[in-house]
């Protein structure tokens, strides 16, 4: 337990250290500070465009700190050889791919919640101020848990990048394919919505038989995009949700373990 | 030394030939929209933002560009659709097809579109109520409208006139009172100083017709007919002159006996 926690230590230290993360803190910050005035070009309803922009302006931090630093940070332990360092101490090879998910977990946490506090510090400015004639309601603890399933979502999507790590060549293919199963897992309702319309008739059933295998293989990433039920304050499920959550915590570990042993085969040379 | 005097001279002419770039509004705006399938699966998780940036940019073009014509019209449209279409739950989108449509022409568009918004939105009474006014004033429907009132009528937050204004539909009431009427609701909840410019723009014109309408009906009681044209009015002093079109046009009385720009008021 001491080696896990020592591993997802350093990765965390070594996470604040890199110069593209504060430069994306800085940048998601000023972006959420200014989303009201951008929002303001809009007509009627400006708040919210306002939660849109700070809502999906978290999406893409996330999205950034799971997918390109993850794979970049692992890579860079490959490339540097410090990882022999960490291999020739008494620890094992699933501690370490362990060790490195929980200090990415807290890095992307840490950057989400920085971006949070200033996204909710300028819609309340701007719900406050904003000329409008009637006060939209926002709901606010929704917002809350759309933030909390944002960040299973990220999880999900650090256990993917450090699975194809784990047998990757080069960070960069790791980040390609980490990104292209993001793109499918988000869209994955949407496909399923148009296949299932008047759209989808012409579609041929091979493709759909595809689609079908692929909906029920791939991570469904929608699931865990709660941002529209925050935004229109739509009544969300109780036990669908926690459904949800369990559904990503064990594609989440299924992917972990399977990270595990592939690394614990790897030839490190 | 001459590559820094070479390097400040390239900055100063992309300055400065910026100016000599021709933007014009119309070409910027009226860009290819992309179907709102592919739109969907592009954007992804960020539809609501996708969707949020193209009713800017028809609510942009609608406010800056004049005279549009029949494509342009066409483009907004399309443009309110696609933002309806990324985020359904969004009610902008069915106000600008409700409030702006019809009125460029575009009436099977915005039906549309309200009809899509019926599924998704409820519970808004502004949906079935534009809905209503398109079949009463633009289709000349009265039972349909009538069934739309009732309908927005039993939302909550709906206006307490509305069911009052369901049963008068069944008695043929005047078109431009309501068309007033409705106007001035709309008017209570913009806030966007051009779109408000617009619409007083149209209530203008439209208490102009209502005015002639009031005086047709004087005329009518006094010689038992409707004059052969408008001129008729001001010869038997009935009124001054005709009030002028804010839009450009000329008023005039169409064969049903109607009263009409020739601008169509757009």
């Amino acid at each position: 337990m001491r080696q896990l926690t020592a591993i997802a230590q350093v990765t965390f230290k070594e996470g604040i250290r890199e110069r593209v993360f504060l430069g994306v803190i800085v940048f998601s910050v000023l972006l959420f500070l200014g989303s009201g005035f951008v929002a303001d070009l809009s007509i009627g309803n400006i708040l919210k465009v306002t939660q849109d922009i700070g809502l999906s302006g978290l999406s893409f931090l996330g999205l950034f700190m799971a997918i390109f630093l993850s794979t970049s940070l692992i890579a860079k332990d490959l490339d540097k050889k410090t990882v022999y360092l960490v291999v020739s101490k008494p620890i094992a090879r699933w501690q370490y791919v362990w060790g490195k998910f929980l200090g990415l977990c807290a890095l992307t946490t840490f950057a989400l919640a920085i971006g949070l506090i200033a996204f909710l510090i300028s819609l309340f400015y701007f719900w406050k101020t904003a000329p409008l004639i009637q006060t939209p309601h926002i709901a606010w603890t929704k917002h809350l848990l759309a933030f909390i399933f944002l960040n299973f979502k990220m999880f999900l999507l650090i256990a993917i990048a450090i699975f194809f790590s784990s047998f990757c060549s080069s960070s960069l293919i790791a980040f390609f394919f980490s990104f292209m199963f993001y793109l499918t897992g988000a869209n994955l309702q949407n496909v399923k919505m148009i296949l299932s319309s008047r759209l989808g008739e012409k579609v041929s059933p091979y493709l759909k038989a595809i689609f079908n295998f692929a909906y029920y293989f791939l991570p469904n990433l929608s699931l865990l995009d709660l941002k529209q039920a925050a935004v229109h304050n739509l009544p969300l499920n109780e036990s669908n949700l926690i459904l949800v959550l369990i559904y990503a915590l064990s594609y989440t570990m299924a992917l972990l373990f399977g990270a595990s042993f592939i690394f614990s085969k790897k030839e490190l040379n | 030394m001459i590559r820094l005097i070479v390097g400040i001279f390239c900055f100063l002419i992309s300055v400065f030939g910026h100016n000599f770039i021709k933007w014009e509004l119309r070409t910027w705006a009226i860009s290819p929209l992309p179907r709102p399938e592919s739109a969907l699966i592009l954007s992804g998780e960020f539809a609501p933002l996708t969707g949020d940036f193209f009713l800017v940019k028809a609510a942009v073009f609608y406010s800056e560009v004049n005279q549009k014509n029949p494509e342009e019209t066409l483009w907004l449209a399309r443009a309110i659709y696609l933002a309806s279409y990324l985020d359904p739950y969004y009610f902008e989108p069915y106000w600008t097809a409700g409030v702006l449509l019809p009125w460029e022409g575009r009436i099977e568009e915005a039906r549309a579109i309200l009809t899509r918004g019926l599924k998704y939105l409820p519970q808004r009474w502004e949906i079935p109520f534009y809905l209503g006014f398109i079949s009463f004033y633009f289709e000349h429907d009265n039972r349909e409208a009538a069934r739309y009132f009732l309908k927005a009528s039993r939302l909550p937050d709906s206006p307490a006139y509305l069911p009052l204004l369901a049963t008068r539909l069944a008695v043929k009431g005047s078109e431009t009172r309501m068309a007033i009427a409705f106007l001035e609701q709309e008017l209570q909840e913009v806030e966007d100083e051009k779109l408000k410019e617009r619409l007083l723009k149209r209530l203008t014109a439209l208490k102009a017709i209502l005015y002639l309408e009031e005086t047709l009906k004087q005329y009518k009681q006094r010689y038992g007919r409707l004059p052969v044209q408008l001129e008729d009015l001001v010869k038997k002093r009935l009124i001054p002159r005709i009030p002028p079109d804010p839009y450009g046009g000329k008023f005039y009385l169409t064969e049903t006996g109607r009263i009409w720009s020739t601008s169509n008021l757009r």
